[in-house]
């Protein structure tokens, strides 16, 4: 009787002293870590290095400062630079960085926030496998990041891109990079999409090209450019913030081989489905000078069919858009259902061109950047024969043929224009 | 085998089952299949299900011959004390080493992905700990756990799954047979150890309520089959051959990638339940499921004293891989390859006997 009851306290006492144990570690007495502890870098730039293989700049957050505390302006605070401050080190390898900042900042420094990696275009051509693969291995590393190539040096782009209307720099870089949704212009690829594209044999990655706005003129002329014409570093503009992302950076393996306009960009969005929306101005048939402007969304993802008769592949997409009139510069009345096909023909044209001038890119830099590739493995029963079959080889001599088909489903808020007196 | 007979309902077998064969997919043991299957690994998990069907019914005709006896008891009727003491070893054997690299994996798994200033000597004293616990309190405590959890772990494991949908890529499933026909079923050949795990069904049987072995066991293999599918085609869809190839803990990837806008994302501690609770359910299952195979072997009645030697077993065969590359390569090449078809073949030696001897005409199924 005593033994038993003896046995059932220490059966008590036992699951009391394991209990107890099981809580000590939940306390995370290794890992424990406070927030203010921490120095939390939003942003990795990487360029050639000076004074050893690479110069990585590091853009960290000053907490304080964003939450705008001790009555300062938030964007003026810690360095006074948008609540930030950059460090730069020479070093030999990108994680390098990760140690050496700690011999300069207080706080423990952790990647696991960083929103931008970019990559100076200089570096991208030479290629980025080296760098970009140890990335995926750490911890600390986020595939939901955004890989960037800038004009000109990282290091200045970083420095340099103050926000304007954040306080908070790992917002504006999230923001900007959300850019995608609301223009064309910004490639939508995150680093997830980046790199499984640089892995597969059937499409080709395009990452978001970045620079710093330019200083001087760089039209001289006034004459009409279609406002996809422009690319990151060669945008007219005055004021805004320091940086500008616009255009993309197409890579072959790990090496950029050419740039894209904001155009060019737009229609590879379109066949990966991702674009959402864009606003075209379309020559107005009847009045040379004058433009019709329409917003343009996608109807359906565009169908591409693939045939292969000697070897060689035979692609042809079924573009499908509409959209509504948003003016008519001319006040031409082609609202009437009559009459909307002269519009719809003239949106057609217009895409029709890009679409094409793209593929004709994507044929110069002998890069699939537009996926067409994806679809070809459909053809293939096995990896194996796809692998065989060599794409990258075979799509310099592609017959490629496009249909695009716009349908106006709205007029906006005029039915029917009347003409100016 | 304790002082009281344990009784497990249905659904907490079928949980318990479920988690058991399934938790693997939450380790890099998976990333083996992929080499083999490339993008249409997914049809080797689909020929799995019926391999692991077809090894649950011919455990199911066995054990149905021998009511209220257990694998090991069966085989001691059948071939004897020495020659079952043999099969009672392998079935040790797959109970101690699978459950050393969970516990070796899971615990990499903490180190690498949560807890990376944390020695992995404290990680997995931990997890050990939790696990003597459940398993010491008995088959009946590992069973509600398992089913108290899995509500939870099958809500927590698709939620993560459909939040991945937007980064689904279907061209992903083309070329459609991967590797080829052949090389497809030779993979599934290779794999059939990922349903050794239905040992358990063969170790737990007397307590199940009458006649519903087959029920727990099939649907056990069933949901299991289905929930390995999705956790092989969804980072397939995600992430691409040959990309997802390179992963070590694909779903880990999978929760790190989800993105909806600046509040919805960094969203992997939500699931680590998953991670977590199911290979400690399965751990705690092996726990179990070896101290009753070394009670038999022993012909003791009370399974508690060995949830200790299990312990000690599990944590030694745990470390002796040097690294975590290692672990993965060695449970590949010893349970995943060969065990399924060594169990198979025991089956098919106890059936074989039991033939011979003519006994248990009457009962059977």
């Amino acid at each position: 009787m005593y033994n038993a009851h003896l046995s059932k306290v220490l059966r008590k006492a036992l699951m009391v002293v394991m209990t107890g144990a099981l809580l000590l570690p939940l306390a995370g007495c290794y890992d424990y870590t406070e927030p203010d502890e921490r120095a939390w870098v939003m942003a990795i730039g990487v360029d050639k290095g000076r004074q050893n293989v690479l110069t990585v700049t590091s853009v960290v957050a000053v907490p304080k400062a964003i939450a705008g505390g001790g009555g300062q302006s938030g964007s003026e605070g810690g360095s006074g630079q948008g609540g930030f401050f950059t460090i730069t080190f020479d070093v030999p390898t990108l994680l390098s960085t990760l140690e050496l900042i700690n011999t300069v900042v207080d706080r423990r420094v952790s990647l696991s926030h960083t929103k931008w990696f970019v990559f100076s275009r200089e570096l991208a051509e030479e290629g980025i496998g080296a760098y970009v693969a140890p990335l995926v291995r750490f911890q600390q590393f986020r595939r939901s990041s955004q890989l960037l190539i800038c004009e000109g040096r990282a290091e200045d782009f970083l420095t340099k891109g103050v926000p304007q209307l954040e306080d908070n720099v790992g917002k504006y870089y999230e923001l900007m990079q959300q850019g995608w949704r609301y223009t064309e212009f910004i490639p939508f690829d995150s680093f997830h999409q980046f790199y499984y594209k640089s892995e597969n044999p059937g499409v080709n990655p395009v990452a978001p090209l970045a620079a710093r706005g330019a200083k001087e003129t760089i039209y001289t002329d006034n004459s009409f450019k279609p406002k996809g014409y422009y690319q990151a570093g060669r945008i007219p503009r005055k004021g805004g913030s320091e940086i500008e992302i616009m255009g993309g950076a197409v890579f072959k393996k790990d090496r950029m081989v050419g740039t894209l306009n904001g155009d060019q960009v737009g229609v590879q969005k379109i066949f990966f489905g991702a674009m959402k929306r864009t606003l075209l101005n379309v020559p107005d048939p009847y009045h040379p000078d004058k433009y019709i402007i329409v917003d343009v969304l996608p109807r359906q993802k565009p169908r591409v069919d693939i045939n292969i008769t000697g070897g060689r592949p035979k692609i042809t997409a079924n573009v499908k858009l509409e959209g509504q009139i948003l003016s008519i510069q001319s006040g031409e009345n082609y609202e009437r259902p009559d009459r909307l096909y002269i519009v719809e023909d003239a949106v057609q044209e217009l895409i029709f061109e890009d679409i094409n001038d793209t593929i004709a890119k994507s044929k110069q830099l002998d890069a699939d950047f537009l996926g067409f590739g994806l679809h070809a493995q459909k053809l293939f029963p096995t990896w194996p024969q796809w692998s065989a079959y060599n794409w990258e080889e075979k799509y310099k001599d592609a017959d490629i043929t496009v249909n695009v088909d716009y349908k106006v489903r709205r007029t906006g808020l005029v039915h029917e224009m009347v003409q100016l007196r | 085998m304790s002082q009281q007979k344990p009784v497990v309902g249905v659904s907490e077998a079928v949980s318990l089952l479920f988690i058991f064969i399934s938790a693997k997919i939450f380790l890099t043991q998976l990333i083996f299949s992929i080499h083999l299957g490339m993008n249409a690994t997914w049809i080797i998990f689909l020929v799995l299900i019926f391999i692991g069907l077809s090894g649950v019914l011919l455990l199911v005709f066995l054990l149905n011959r021998f009511p209220g006896r257990d694998l090991v008891q069966v085989g001691e009727e059948l071939v004897g004390p020495y020659i079952n003491a043999l099969f009672a070893l392998f079935y040790l054997a797959v109970f101690v080493v699978s459950a050393g690299a969970t516990l070796r994996g899971v615990s990499e798994r903490m180190v690498v992905g949560f807890l990376p200033d944390t020695p992995i000597s404290l990680v997995t004293f931990s997890f050990i700990i939790s696990i003597v616990v459940v398993s010491y309190l008995g088959l009946e405590t590992v069973a509600r756990t398992a089913r108290f959890l899995a509500s939870l772990l099958v809500v927590t494991g698709l939620g993560l799954i459909a939040l991945t949908i937007p980064l689904w890529n279907y061209s992903a499933l083309f070329p459609f047979w991967g590797p080829g026909i052949p090389q497809l079923l030779w993979g599934a050949l290779e794999n059939t150890g990922d349903y050794v795990q239905i040992l358990l069904l063969g170790i737990i049987y007397p307590f199940l309520p009458g006649g519903n072995g087959k029920k727990v066991g099939v649907m056990a293999v069933s949901i299991s089959g289905i929930v390995m599918f999705l956790y092989v085609l969804a980072p397939i869809l995600i992430f691409t051959y040959p990309t997802v190839s390179e992963l070590s803990v694909p779903s880990f990837e999978m929760a790190r990638n989800i993105y909806f806008g600046r509040f919805g994302q960094r969203l992997e501690v939500l699931f680590l339940p998953i991670w977590s609770l199911s290979n400690m359910i399965y751990l705690a299952a092996s726990f179990y499921a070896g101290a009753a195979v070394l009670t038999r072997l022993c012909r003791l009645d009370d399974y508690r004293p060995f949830v200790l030697s299990m312990a000690v077993f599990v944590t030694v065969v745990a470390f002796i891989p040097q690294n975590v590359t290692q672990t993965a390569y060695w449970y590949f090449n010893y349970v995943t390859r060969y065990s399924f078809v060594m169990l198979i073949g025991v089956l098919l030696f106890l059936l074989l006997v039991a033939a011979f001897k003519a006994r248990g005409g009457d009962e059977g199924v």
